[in-house]
């Protein structure tokens, strides 16, 4: 069993509900695990997660195609474990960034961890289990089988992922190198177009790959460990072959699996990985884009890999901020409580009415703030967003980020 | 239970809720064979515990009496659970006995805030987080915070779990806080105790009335005399002032009438104390260089005027010092990091048990006088040096390596937790072993000093029913054999409801 090398893990989790169904007014958060609001009962979340390993390890649960099928909803988000983290609800509410940097290193000096129960990487390690045992769902066995065969999860051809850059003159070796993903590359055209079109109207060079991969991330969530390895082994040659210095992503888990997860596989990367929100940022300030007007009323959703795993609030509401006549206002809860659109972890390949559900719980919380725009860093938080706001009939529309620059600069 | 009469069960169950409110599959069922083990001594992997036959989602109080009543007829244990942070197995079921998990999270309503009474009712099953969420948008506390867990606790575990909280010290218990509950009996009959008892009253709440305080029966009672479904509490006006103040003074004694005087003179929210003979050697060589070989009361105190507030520092100060105390500077630091004790809610809970306090972090909350503290404490001491080894040093505390007491101030009349927190690796069953041998045994110590009750029985601390005096005990089972002559509420708890066991 792969679950029992986190066994020592697994023993850290003290089974409190913070994970399940938390509300706390100090640090923004209403309530905890998008998937729990949904089904109600503890199985489905962390706390019931670390349970079923617990219970798996020491032998009164058994691998079932029940337990996977439990253990297949959950979206990753990470609430779990960011409202786990010691002193986390301190953390945000402690004023100054540079506090904030100060206080993780002084208690590390005394001997304190701030580190949660790592329940996503149990869970994670239990899908892994359920591969092994040939136990996971259909519809996670078919993406696997589309990301063995094609290489990406929608078993699309390989010479149609750069079919939108027909026309654009963008070369396949530069030091910048733009990785758009699978789903902007087959499913959220938009969202690459705009990415090339404020990229050269910024005057910098960047190839695309036609040989580009899936980055890995559905391979690592769906629990096929040795698939996600050699697509991540791959892409970091073709990577290495373009000459590439710098990997320009707009999809927060190709972000996170490239800047995470491949260090882990391949040792340090011989490119820079950033995503496009930093690099908008750093343009804007240099003056080689120069933003207009675009006078409407919005809002941000936070990815959960972009925000809670990475870290990464500010850059894009820094992008939006720059942009004159845009009235940012915030939902609540937003930033590292913010709620999952209800898309990851495969969760909408694998459940796709539950993530459309959860999507669907999001709509008052963008509603309430009377914004006309709700926009997001994520193709799969945008279309499944998207999809909850034409079933509610809410009234507003959704877009990227990079949409709403190259809308404002007239692109 | 045999598969055939849980599928008959759950079909009828199914027929009382839905379809979708109830579940009979291993993983479900196994997901509530566990309860929050960040302290006290529950432990999954006990004999004891097991998975229910049955995890039930009620609805509304009508569908609880329906399933009571029909656990009656089939002779069903019935455990009502909230957000399973009981930590004495008051949750979770014994494994001889299985039974019905009634998963009370979805009756979760603020059902009347009643602003010209200073009261509030609830379902039972709204979690800590979301009545004061709810609640601040009125300007109004219930005064504690919630126990472990916190805010994803639910009312309803922490009223039968006897609980108290932060800011205990100045709102008492939380049960001293409750004015009414709604309760299914045994039977399935549904009562209303205090004011609401009134055939003619709706919505005045009120408990010391119509006689006996029945409501008393059911509060600390685990579940073992009815399900409480509704309970109206006591509100208070959010103090508009607050601040953290921490003094440290120059022996224990000093310490304690501190802190005694403080809550005498009713000037302190919250408080908890260090004593340094109390404290690991390795804690001690990091807190002595900082404040000398001292004993710390960190305290919070509030109030609604700045007059009055202003004033109220002073008079503490000057306590304090005629108690050898001297300032340590918190109040300012934790004005520059904006927290302070009394609202902040993650002490417990979260990665803070499985991270910072060790794998599994075992207390003994045991309740006494704060005179006392220092009696009981002493006698901990020496148990947990006596079986050092047996304690886990995988994954050290603050600084306090695998051990950690202190007095917490609670309630009126001085009373004090004292927390004595050691850490074990659960994992290895000759270590679990061990830390259950002086788990019991610091107990044991505890009771003897005269100055002890367990706050907390469950079913974990069972064996300590048997300190307890005959007369009392048979007054419980009298109590107990006339409500629920077939021992369906959560058997085991008390030490209640186990024919020929007891």
């Amino acid at each position: 069993m792969r679950l029992e090398k986190l066994k020592s893990e697994v023993w850290t989790c003290c089974h409190c509900s913070m994970c399940t169904e938390s509300v706390n007014d100090e640090s923004g958060w209403y309530k905890t695990c998008p998937v729990y609001r949904q089904l109600r009962f503890e199985d489905a979340s962390a706390r019931g997660h670390n349970t079923i390993a617990l219970y798996l390890l020491e032998g009164s649960l058994k691998y079932s195609k029940e337990l996977a099928d439990c253990i297949f909803k959950c979206t990753t988000c990470h609430a779990c474990e960011e409202i786990c983290k010691p002193m986390g609800n301190m953390m945000a509410s402690i004023g100054g960034s540079s506090l904030k940097t100060m206080v993780p290193p002084i208690v590390n000096a005394l001997g304190v961890e701030l580190e949660p129960v790592h329940s996503v990487a149990i869970m994670k390690a239990m899908r892994a289990d359920c591969v092994d045992l040939g136990l996971d769902p259909e519809p996670i066995k078919k993406l696997a089988s589309a990301l063995e065969e094609t290489h990406n999860p929608y078993g699309e051809a390989q010479d149609a992922r750069i079919k939108w850059a027909e026309g654009l003159n963008i070369p396949e070796k530069a030091k910048i190198v733009f990785f758009p993903g699978c789903e902007p590359a087959y499913r959220a055209q938009e969202i690459v177009l705009a990415t090339a079109k404020i990229l050269k109207s910024a005057g910098i060079e960047f190839a695309v790959l036609g040989d580009e991969w899936c980055c890995g991330n559905p391979a690592f969530d769906a629990g096929y460990l040795d698939l996600g390895e050699r697509l991540v082994r791959h892409n970091v040659e073709v990577l290495k072959k373009a000459g590439a210095e710098k990997v320009v992503t707009t999809c927060p888990a190709c972000y996170k699996t490239l800047k995470n997860d491949y260090p882990k596989i391949v040792g340090k990367l011989p490119f820079e990985v950033v995503h496009i929100s930093e690099l908008l940022e750093d343009l804007i300030r240099e003056g080689k884009i120069k933003p207009g007007a675009v006078r409407e009323k919005i809002t941000y959703h936070d990815p959960c890999q972009l925000g809670r795993v990475m870290g990464m609030y500010r850059e894009p509401r820094a992008v939006l901020n720059a942009i004159p006549g845009l009235n940012l206002v915030e939902m609540y809860p937003t930033r590292q409580a913010s709620w999952c659109c209800g898309a990851g972890g495969e969760v909408i390949a694998s459940n796709p009415g539950l993530a459309v559900n959860i999507a669907m719980e999001k709509v008052p919380l963008v509603q309430e703030t009377g914004a006309d725009l709700l926009v997001t860093c994520c193709p799969a938080c945008k279309r499944n967003l998207e999809l909850a706001a034409k079933r509610k009939k809410a009234g507003y529309k959704v877009k990227d980020l990079v949409e709403v620059v190259a809308q404002s600069m007239g692109l | 239970m045999e598969k055939a009469k849980r599928a008959q069960l759950a079909n009828d169950l199914e027929g009382i809720v839905g379809t979708k409110f109830v579940r009979a599959d291993d993983v479900t069922r196994w997901t509530y064979a566990i309860e929050d083990f960040g302290s006290t001594f529950f432990h999954p992997l006990s004999d004891e515990y097991g998975a229910p036959d049955i995890v039930v989602k009620p609805q509304s109080t009508q569908q609880v009496s329906d399933i009571v009543k029909l656990a009656n007829v089939r002779k069903v244990p019935i455990i009502a659970r909230g957000g399973g942070e009981d930590m004495t197995g008051a949750a979770t079921p014994l494994k001889e006995k299985g039974g019905i998990i009634l998963d009370m999270t979805d009756m979760n309503r603020i059902i009347n805030f009643a602003e010209g009474l200073n009261a509030v009712r609830f379902q039972n099953g709204i979690r800590w987080g979301e009545l004061h969420h709810e609640l601040s948008k009125k300007g109004v506390t219930v005064g504690n915070w919630g126990p472990h867990g916190f805010l994803g606790g639910t009312l309803g575990g922490g009223i039968a779990g006897n609980c108290f909280s932060i800011n205990s010290a100045k709102y008492g218990w939380v049960d001293e806080n409750v004015l009414n509950l709604q309760v299914v009996l045994p039977n399935g009959e549904i009562i209303e105790t205090g004011s609401l008892a009134n055939t003619k009253v709706k919505d005045w709440y009120f408990r010391y009335c119509n006689g006996a305080d029945l409501a008393g029966i059911f509060l600390g009672s685990g579940g073992a005399f009815g399900v409480i479904t509704e309970v109206t509490m006591r509100t208070y006006p959010i103090p508009e002032f607050s601040d953290t103040l921490a003094y440290a003074f120059p022996d224990t004694d000093s310490q304690t009438k501190f802190m005694f005087k403080l809550e005498w003179y009713g000037y302190v929210t919250d408080l908890w104390g260090l004593a340094f003979f109390a404290l690991h050697e390795s804690f001690k060589s990091l807190i002595a260089p900082l404040l000398g070989e001292k004993d710390l009361v960190i305290l919070a105190t509030e109030a609604y005027d700045k007059a009055i507030f202003e004033a109220q520092k002073k008079a503490i100060d000057k306590m304090a010092k005629e108690l050898g105390g001297s300032v340590v500077p918190l109040e300012s630091m934790m004005h520059v990091l904006g927290v302070s004790i009394s609202d902040k809610t993650e002490w417990c809970g979260g990665g803070i048990y499985g991270k910072v306090m060790g794998p599994n972090a075992t207390c003994t909350c045991s309740i006494s006088p704060v005179l006392q503290w220092q009696k009981v404490v002493r006698g901990a001491l020496e148990v947990i040096k006596k079986h050092e080894d047996a304690l886990s040093g995988g994954m050290p505390m603050i600084g306090a390596k695998n051990f950690f007491m202190f007095p917490q101030l609670l309630a009126s009349g001085g009373v004090c937790n004292s927390v004595a927190t050691m850490t074990f690796d659960f994992s290895d069953p000759e270590k679990l072993k061990r830390a259950q041998e002086l788990y019991n045994e610091i107990w044991e110590y505890n009771l003897d000093t005269g100055a002890v009750a367990p706050y907390r029985i469950g079913k974990e601390s069972q064996s300590l029913m048997k300190r307890l005096k005959p007369e009392y005990i048979s007054f419980m089972k009298t109590i107990k054999r006339a409500l629920d002559p077939n021992n369906i509420m959560n058997p085991g708890v008390l030490g209640l409801g186990l024919e020929g066991k007891e």
